[in-house]
């Protein structure tokens, strides 16, 4: 009878998710960008997004740039703003000087600008034409060195309040194979520029719960429970 | 639906009416209940995932923004915490978000043989609710740690407080459902 009833339910579960998979879902959850986020030039998209200010102590709020970096279980996404305060100090993209470090270990990722930035004009867009990754300093073995496959990014430009100053923005898509042999692997990624844009590091991670462990012991814990009752059970018509 | 979760979903079934026709209970809970595990873990991936991931960053949310430790973007499942200096963005996915645990308890309930259907209905409802206030306490702990002490105690506040807070919480309900739940019940047996 019981075995009817799990029968039932199982059916049931069956059918009724078959049924919900048939529709599209408004659910973005574990797809490749469940950021939402669109890699076309257009920020609006980061509007909802965490940001960091990112600066030098010396520039006294002078220059700050922000940035936000999140990452899925395939992509790393980098939203950059020269000039978020409209301080019009005309500090442009910086492409170089790109830090990602897991644990000891740290990959430099230097991004080209098609036609390059200083050629880029107020209100038009430049895609961003290669990046690449390149590890001198990666005891575990854990980066790849190469011109990352499959990046999408651009770069716009706009002038700023005072009328000749350049604010840059720029987003990109990175693959985290691309850069990265186990990207399964890694929890947390640490993400700088302290030679160009600021003193300040961005982590970017997951919060697991340790939830093997819990589930197991949970497991072990019932299912002896289950056994000791047999034993007990046994024992008593023998 | 992929056609293995099917397939497996079948021979699952004939095995526990294969355990159930020997009377092999203690087989018949084992197979069942890490069977349904991986059935509840399948299908709660696109959508439960995404409710307890939101459910859970809101729930961070009633403590964090009223003491500014964190700004919580629910909608996307991601914490920032920010000391005033460097930053973190915790992301909540399926691993943080007590799924996983809520889906062992509810495949071990289904099938464990002390309980009644309507015991077995409010146990799964207090175990949710278990898993779902303790994983908002071992995030507020992390969120606490890290804006107060700096990124820098992160690994601290996560792999080894969080956890370990978290541990206790769901083992210790663990406990009290089947291991005390079975003394409680078998006194005079024991």
């Amino acid at each position: 009878m019981r075995f009817k009833k799990i029968l039932t339910l199982f059916v049931l579960a069956v059918s009724l998710f078959t049924v919900t998979s048939l529709y599209s879902s408004p659910v973005k959850a574990d797809t490749a960008n469940n950021y939402n986020i669109t890699i076309d030039g257009n920020f609006e998209d980061w509007a909802d997004k965490p940001k960091t200010d990112i600066f030098f102590d010396y520039n006294n709020g002078n220059v700050t740039k922000q940035g936000s970096f999140l990452s899925d279980d395939k992509y790393l996404y980098i939203y950059i703003d020269m000039d978020p305060y409209n301080k019009g100090h005309n500090y442009r993209f910086q492409g170089s000087g790109w830090n990602v470090q897991v644990g000891n270990n740290i990959t430099s990722l230097t991004f080209s600008v098609d036609g390059g930035i200083w050629s880029l004009q107020p209100g038009s867009k430049a895609a961003i034409s290669s990046v690449w990754s390149w590890s001198n300093n990666d005891p575990d073995k854990l980066f790849i060195n190469q011109q990352i496959p499959g990046v999408t990014g651009y770069v716009t430009t706009e002038k700023s309040s005072n009328g000749w100053a350049y604010r840059d923005r720029a987003e990109i898509k990175i693959p985290l194979s691309g850069f990265l042999k186990n990207p399964d692997m890694v929890q947390s990624l640490i993400i700088y520029d302290t030679d160009n844009m600021g003193q300040q590091k961005v982590t970017v991670t997951g919060a697991s719960t340790g939830g093997n462990l819990i589930v197991l012991s949970g497991f072990i814990m019932a299912i002896l429970l289950v056994l000791f009752g047999k034993f007990l059970k046994n024992r008593k018509r023998g | 639906m992929s056609i293995f979760l099917l397939i497996s979903g079948v021979i699952w079934l004939y095995a526990l009416s294969v355990f159930k026709r020997a009377k092999l209970p203690a087989f018949y809970f084992i197979v069942g209940s890490v069977g349904l595990f991986f059935i509840l873990f399948f299908f709660s991936k696109p959508y439960f995932i995404w409710i307890m991931a939101r459910a859970v960053t809101i729930g961070v949310s009633l403590v964090a923004h009223p003491l500014n430790l964190a700004t919580v973007y629910s909608d996307y499942g991601l914490i920032a915490i920010n000391n005033g200096f460097n930053a973190i963005t915790m992301s909540i996915d399926y691993e943080c978000s007590g799924v996983i645990e809520t889906a062992a308890f509810w495949a071990l309930l289904a099938f464990y043989p002390m309980y009644q259907a309507k015991e077995k209905v409010v146990l799964a409802l207090l175990g949710f609710l278990w898993m779902y206030v303790a994983n908002v306490i071992r995030l507020i702990l992390i969120v606490l740690i890290v804006h107060t002490f700096g990124v820098d105690h992160f690994f601290l506040a996560h792999s080894i407080i969080g956890r370990i807070v978290f541990y206790i919480f769901a083992v210790f309900f663990y406990y009290k459902v089947f291991t005390y739940g079975y003394l409680a019940k078998n006194k005079k047996k024991v």
